[in-house]
C-alpha cells in the first residue's frame, strides 16, 4: 500500500477549509490506486498485455472513475474513499468483464512457472474469477467491507484507516483479517468446488 | 474473552509483529493458550495465502498508463454549461444537429425522463451518446456544426495558427481524424478559396512518417476545413511543461525525426515557417509528427489580403509563441524564409527541449526579435552540463544569425544529429513517453457508433501501420481492399455522389449522357456531380485507360442526393509475372519495391491446371481424401470470428489459406477470404489471374497478373509509416465475407475453404512449398483445420480461443 503524499488528516483539514487541492489530491490518489489494482489484476494475462487496446480500455475506465467521482463533492475523506473504493471496484469488474467475454482476449490465465510455485488460493485464476472476487467484496459485512475497501481499494494505511474510522489500528487489522479470510475462503471454495475441500475461517 | 476473540487478538499480534519484520510462530503466540496453536497456525497459513493482495506490482511503467491527469482535470472542470433549457428545446436541437434521429431521441427521453434539457444532456454524456463538447454546443445553441459531411465532430483539440482543430470521426470508415476549420474571413472570396486549395493540394502530397498529413480540403455548409491525420499524442511543448526537459539523447532523437519530416517537405518545395515545440507532436510510439506543414503559408494568404484575418492571427500569445523560434531573416520578411529558416527554428526548438526555454526569452516581441538578430547565441553546454560539446556545436550552427552559416539543408542536420553519439542519461532526466492524451471522446467512439452514426455496421479498424506479408497457397489471390478518403463538395442542388474506393482510378473521366462532367482526382472517396432533377433517364460512364468502361443507368427525379457505387474492372495485363504498380499509388511505387510474386515450387500431386479456371480440389487435397472443408454459397455465408479477434498492425501478419474459388466461373471478381483489412480478391480477366492488393493507409494498391494459379503474393511494407489512425488495433472478424462488400459478388466467397492459419510473423520471404496442414506455433494467432465436419462451430486449434461461428456455410467432404 503506497503512502499518500499528503496524510488523510491533512486532506480532511483541507477539505474542511473548502480547499480544492484536497479534492484534486484525492482524485489523483484514486486514479493511481485504480492503476495499481488493474495492473495487479491484469498482469497475469499476457495476452492482454500484448493487446494495445487494453491500454485504451483502461484509460476509458480511468476516465469513468474520474467522472463519477467528480460529480459528487464529498464532505469527508472517509466518504470520498468509500465512494472511490466502490467505483474502483466497479471499474475493475467492468475491466475484467470486458476482457473475459466469450472471445475475450484474456479469458484464460497464463500459467507461467513463476505462478505455479506460488501457494494455492492465489489471486483469482481467471478474469471471470477476478470479477467474482470484486463482487464478493460487496457481500462482506459492513465493518469488514469498509476496512477492506479503505486498505485495499483506496490504499490507505492501517493508521489512516483507523483515524478515518475513529477506531484503533488493532480493530482495523481485526476486521481486515476477517475480510481477507472470508475472501480467501470464497476463492478457494470456488477453485475447489471440483475437489471438495472446506477451509476454516473466523466467522 | 471468547475463544474466537482470543484467536482474533493473537492473529492481530502476529500481523503487527510481521509488519515489523518478525516472523513469530503460533506456538510463541499461544504460550498461555496451547489449545489455540493448531487453529491459529491454520489461520496464519490461510492469511498468508492472501499475501498477493499486498504484493508489489512488478509491472513496467508502460503497462496501463494513467490518463494525463491535468487533461482529466480540465475535463472534469469543463462541466456542462449551466443554461436554462427545456428538455423539449434540447431534444429539438439534438435532432436538428443530425447527431441522433427523432426516434432515438424519443427513446432516450423516455429512458431518462429528465426534468430539464441540461439533465438530459448530462445523462446523454454519461451514457456516451454525446461528447461533452457536443452537449455544450447544443446547450449553448450556437450554430457550430457537429456534422460536416461524413465527419462527426467529437471534440475540440485546440486552436492553432489558422483556425480551430477538432477531433472528428469519419462515420463510414470509423476513423478518427483531425479537422481544422478555417476562419471564414480567410476564405471569404473565391480567389482566396482557390489559393487555399492550391496550397492544400501541395501539402497533401506530403506523405512521411514524421509529418501530420493534411489529406484534403473540403467545403461543407459554407465551412472550409482541412482533414488531417489524427495523432494520439502530445506536443513537445506540453511534454516539457509537464515532465520537464528532455534528456540529451531524447531531444536529439526528437529533433532528428522532425528534421527527417521537414527534409521531405523541403524536397517537395514546402517550407514550414512556423517550427516550434508546439508544432511537433509525439505519439505513443515515440514518433514525432510535424504539424501544420504548409499552413503558415496559408496564413499569409489571409494576412496579405485581409485585415480582419490578420488581426485574428496576431493575438499576442500566438505571436510570442512563434517569435521565440523565428529566424532573423524571416522576421524581416516572411517571404525570405527558406529551408534554412526552418533549420533555425528547429535549432531553437532543440534548445527548448533541453532547457525548458526558448533561446532568447524576452518580455516584448521587439526585444525578442532583436535578440535573435543581435545577441550572442546562448551556450547549450553551459545551460545543461551533460549536453556534449558536439551537440552544442550542432545547435550553434543551426541557429547561426546568417543563413549562409547554418546547415544548408535538413539532410545535413539529420546527418549531424544521427552521427552524434549521445550517452544515455543517468536517470537524471526521465525520458518522457508520449503523454497519453485523454478525451471523453475515446470511449464515445467505441460505444456509440452503432447508435449514432452507422447503425448497421460493425466496427472495423484500419491498421495503424501496415507491415503485411500476405501469402496464399493453392489458387489464391488477394486484395487488401479498404476504403479511402471521402471528398465531398456539397451543393445546394441535387448531388450525384459517386462512391469510389479505387485510388488507382485517379484521372478517370466521368461522363453523363455523353458529356464530360469531371475528372476523378483520387478515386479514393466520393466525387460529387451537381444535377438538376428531371424525369429523364441518364447514363453514367466512367472511363480510364487501364480499366474496363463502367456504365450505369440512373434517374434523378428529386433534388436529393443519390449515390452510385463505381467499380471499374481492370484490364488484363500482358506481362505474366511482373507486378504492375502503375495503378498503385505513387508512394507505394516509390517506397515499396519488395512486392514480389513467387511461383510455388512444383511438387508431386500438384494440380496442373494451367490457365483453365475450373475449380480444382487443392483446398481439399490439402488435407487428404475424405477431409472436410466448408462450402460457402457466395450469397451470405460466412464465419464470424468475433470482433475480439484483433491483431497488432505493428507486427507482421501472414495469412495462409487453402481455398477453392468456384465463383470465378460466374463472376469476374471472386474470392474473399477474410474481411477487412484483408479482403482478398481473385479476378479472372482474359484468362489470366489477377491479384489485387490495396490498402487504406497508402491509398494505393498493387496488382499482379499471373498465368499460373499456383502462386503466392508477398506484400511487405518495410516502411515506417505515419500512424494515422487513432486506434491501433485491427480486427479480422469474418472468414468468407467482407462486411463492406457483402452485397457484392466479390464480397462473399463462393467456394470451399480448408486450413487457415493467421500468424503475427512474416513466414515467407522466398519461394516455398505450401504446407498442406499448418501447425500451431508461438506466432500463430489462429489456426483452423476445418476438420469438425458438423455443427456450427469452426474450432480454433491455436489455443487462442478464437472459435468461429458458422453462418450458413455447409460442411463439405472431399470426394463425397
Amino acid at each position: 500500500m503506497g503512502e499518500p503524499p499528503i496524510s488523510t488528516m491533512q486532506l480532511q483539514a483541507l477539505l474542511d477549509q473548502g480547499n480544492d487541492q484536497a479534492y484534486e489530491e484525492l482524485l489523483g490518489l484514486a486514479s493511481v490506486r485504480l492503476q495499481k489494482l488493474a495492473r495487479k489484476m491484469l498482469r497475469d494475462f499476457p495476452k492482454l498485455r500484448r493487446w494495445e487496446q487494453t491500454d485504451d480500455i483502461f484509460q476509458s475506465a480511468a476516465l469513468r472513475l474520474h467522472r463519477s467521482l467528480s460529480e459528487v463533492k464529498p464532505e469527508s475523506v472517509r466518504q470520498f474513499f468509500g465512494l472511490a473504493a466502490t467505483q474502483i471496484r466497479r471499474t475493475l469488474i467492468d475491466l475484467a468483464r470486458h476482457h473475459y467475454g466469450p472471445l475475450g482476449q484474456g479469458a484464460n490465465h497464463d500459467s507461467s512457472p513463476q505462478r505455479e510455485h506460488q501457494a494455492k488460493a492465489d489471486s483469482p485464476e481467471t478474469l471471470a474469477a477476478w470479477a467474482e472476487f470484486h463482487e464478493q467484496v460487496d457481500e462482506l459485512p459492513e465493518d469488514q467491507r469498509e476496512v477492506f475497501q479503505l486498505l485495499w481499494y483506496s490504499g490507505t494505511t492501517q493508521k489512516e484507516a483507523a483515524e478515518l474510522l475513529n477506531t484503533s489500528e488493532r480493530t482495523v487489522l481485526r476486521r481486515y483479517h476477517k475480510a481477507k479470510l472470508s475472501l480467501r475462503n470464497f476463492l478457494s471454495n470456488n477453485e475447489e468446488k471440483r475437489h471438495g475441500h472446506e477451509s476454516p475461517g473466523i466467522t | 474473552m471468547s475463544h474466537q476473540e482470543l484467536l482474533e487478538e493473537r492473529l492481530v499480534d502476529w500481523n503487527l509483529k510481521r509488519q515489523q519484520g518478525q516472523d513469530i510462530s503460533a506456538e510463541d503466540l499461544c504460550e498461555d493458550h496451547p489449545e489455540l496453536v493448531a487453529e491459529l497456525s491454520e489461520l496464519i497459513s490461510n492469511l498468508k495465502q492472501m499475501d498477493w493482495l499486498e504484493s508489489d506490482d512488478n509491472s513496467d511503467d508502460y503497462f496501463l498508463p494513467l490518463p494525463d491527469v491535468s487533461r482529466l482535470d480540465k475535463y472534469a472542470a469543463t462541466q456542462l454549461q449551466d443554461l436554462n433549457i427545456s428538455t423539449e428545446e434540447f431534444s429539438q436541437r439534438l435532432i436538428d444537429s443530425g447527431l441522433i434521429d427523432v426516434q432515438q431521441v424519443r427513446q432516450l427521453r423516455e429512458q431518462h425522463n429528465s426534468e430539464d434539457g441540461q439533465s438530459f444532456a448530462i445523462a446523454l454524456v454519461n451514457d456516451l451518446k454525446l461528447t461533452r463538447f457536443q452537449a455544450n454546443v447544443l446547450i449553448e445553441g450556437h450554430d457550430h456544426p457537429l456534422i460536416l459531411d461524413r465527419y462527426l465532430i467529437l471534440d475540440e483539440l485546440g486552436a492553432g495558427g489558422m483556425g480551430v482543430v477538432y477531433k472528428a470521426l469519419h462515420r463510414k470508415m470509423d476513423r478518427i481524424v483531425a479537422l481544422k476549420i478555417l476562419p471564414k474571413a480567410a476564405v471569404d472570396t473565391p480567389d482566396k478559396v482557390k489559393r487555399f486549395q492550391r496550397e492544400v493540394e501541395a501539402v497533401a502530397k506530403l506523405e512521411h512518417p514524421n509529418i501530420v498529413t493534411a489529406h484534403d480540403a473540403h467545403t461543407s455548409k459554407g465551412i472550409h476545413y482541412l482533414v488531417m491525420s489524427y495523432v494520439d499524442g502530445s506536443d513537445l511543448a506540453a511534454i516539457v511543461r509537464k515532465q520537464g526537459v528532455l534528456s540529451a539523447k531524447r531531444a536529439v532523437n526528437c529533433v532528428a525525426q522532425a528534421a527527417r519530416g521537414l527534409a521531405h517537405a523541403h524536397d517537395m518545395g514546402i517550407i514550414h515557417r512556423d517550427i516550434k515545440p508546439g508544432n511537433l507532436l509525439l505519439d505513443k510510439q515515440d514518433v514525432v509528427h510535424v504539424l501544420d506543414l504548409g499552413l503558415a503559408r496559408i496564413d499569409d494568404l489571409g494576412i496579405e489580403s485581409d485585415k480582419e484575418v490578420s488581426d485574428d492571427l496576431t493575438h499576442p500569445g500566438m505571436v510570442m509563441g512563434t517569435i521565440a523560434y523565428l529566424a532573423p531573416e524571416q522576421a524581416l520578411d516572411t517571404h525570405s524564409a527558406d529551408a534554412r529558416s526552418d533549420i533555425y527554428s528547429l535549432g531553437c526548438t532543440l534548445f527548448y527541449l533541453l532547457t525548458g526555454e526558448a533561446p532568447y526569452p524576452r518580455e516584448t516581441v521587439m526585444k525578442t526579435l532583436l535578440a535573435h538578430r543581435e545577441e550572442a547565441i546562448p551556450d547549450l553546454s553551459s545551460k545543461r552540463v551533460e549536453v556534449p560539446k558536439e551537440l552544442n556545436a550542432i545547435f550553434q550552427k543551426m541557429v547561426s544569425k546568417s543563413p549562409e552559416d547554418r546547415f544548408q539543408n535538413m539532410g545535413e542536420v539529420m546527418t549531424a544529429l544521427e552521427t552524434l553519439e549521445v550517452p544515455d542519461d543517468l536517470g537524471v532526466h526521465q525520458m518522457p513517453q508520449a503523454v497519453p492524451t485523454f478525451q471523453d471522446t475515446d470511449k464515445f467512439q467505441e460505444t456509440s457508433i452503432e447508435i449514432i452514426t452507422t447503425p448497421a455496421q460493425t466496427r472495423r479498424k484500419p491498421p495503424a501501420k501496415s507491415n503485411l506479408p500476405v501469402i496464399a497457397g493453392g489458387i489464391l489471390a488477394f486484395v487488401i481492399l479498404l476504403a479511402g478518403l471521402i471528398i465531398k463538395l456539397q451543393t445546394p442542388a441535387g448531388t450525384l455522389i459517386l462512391e469510389m474506393e479505387q485510388p488507382e482510378l485517379a484521372g478517370a473521366v466521368v461522363m453523363i449522357d455523353g458529356k464530360e462532367k469531371v475528372t476523378i482526382k483520387t478515386g479514393d472517396g466520393d466525387e460529387m456531380i451537381e444535377i438538376k432533377p428531371d424525369s429523364e433517364k441518364h447514363v453514367l460512364v466512367v472511363t480510364h485507360p487501364d480499366f474496363e468502361k463502367f456504365t450505369k443507368k440512373f434517374e434523378f427525379k428529386t433534388a436529393d442526393d443519390q449515390t452510385i457505387k463505381v467499380w471499374l474492372e481492370p484490364k488484363g495485363i500482358e506481362e505474366p509475372k511482373g507486378f504492375d504498380l502503375a495503378a498503385a499509388g505513387e508512394k507505394i511505387k516509390a517506397d515499396v519495391p519488395d512486392i514480389a510474386v513467387m511461383n510455388k515450387k512444383p511438387q508431386e500431386g500438384d494440380v496442373n491446371a494451367g490457365n483453365k479456371l475450373e475449380p480444382i480440389e487443392d483446398a481439399l487435397i490439402a488435407a487428404g481424401e475424405g477431409n472436410f472443408g466448408l462450402l460457402f454459397d457466395g450469397v451470405d455465408d460466412y464465419v464470424d470470428l468475433g470482433e475480439n479477434f484483433r491483431f497488432n498492425p505493428n507486427e507482421p501478419l501472414t495469412l495462409e489459406a487453402w481455398v477453392r474459388f468456384d465463383g470465378v466461373t460466374k463472376f469476374k471478381h471472386q474470392g474473399v477470404i477474410t474481411s477487412q483489412p484483408f479482403q482478398m480478391l481473385l479476378n479472372d480477366n482474359k484468362n489470366q489471374w489477377q491479384v489485387y492488393v490495396r490498402d487504406f493507409k497508402f491509398g494505393g494498391g498493387a496488382q499482379a497478373s499471373l498465368k499460373s494459379e499456383k502462386m503466392k503474393l508477398i506484400r511487405d511494407y518495410e516502411l515506417s509509416v505515419p500512424l494515422v489512425f487513432h486506434d491501433q488495433s485491427g480486427i479480422m472478424q469474418y472468414l468468407g465475407m467482407d462486411y463492406l462488400w457483402k452485397s457484392s459478388p466479390w464480397g462473399v466467397l463462393d467456394g470451399v475453404m480448408d486450413e487457415v492459419r493467421i500468424s503475427n510473423v512474416a513466414r515467407y520471404d522466398h519461394d516455398f512449398t505450401p504446407s498442406t496442414k499448418f501447425e500451431v506455433d508461438q506466432h500463430t494467432l489462429a489456426l483452423y483445420h476445418f476438420d469438425e465436419g458438423k455443427g456450427d462451430v469452426l474450432k480454433d486449434s491455436s489455443g487462442k480461443g478464437h472459435d468461429g461461428k458458422i453462418h450458413g456455410a455447409k460442411w463439405y467432404q472431399n470426394g463425397k
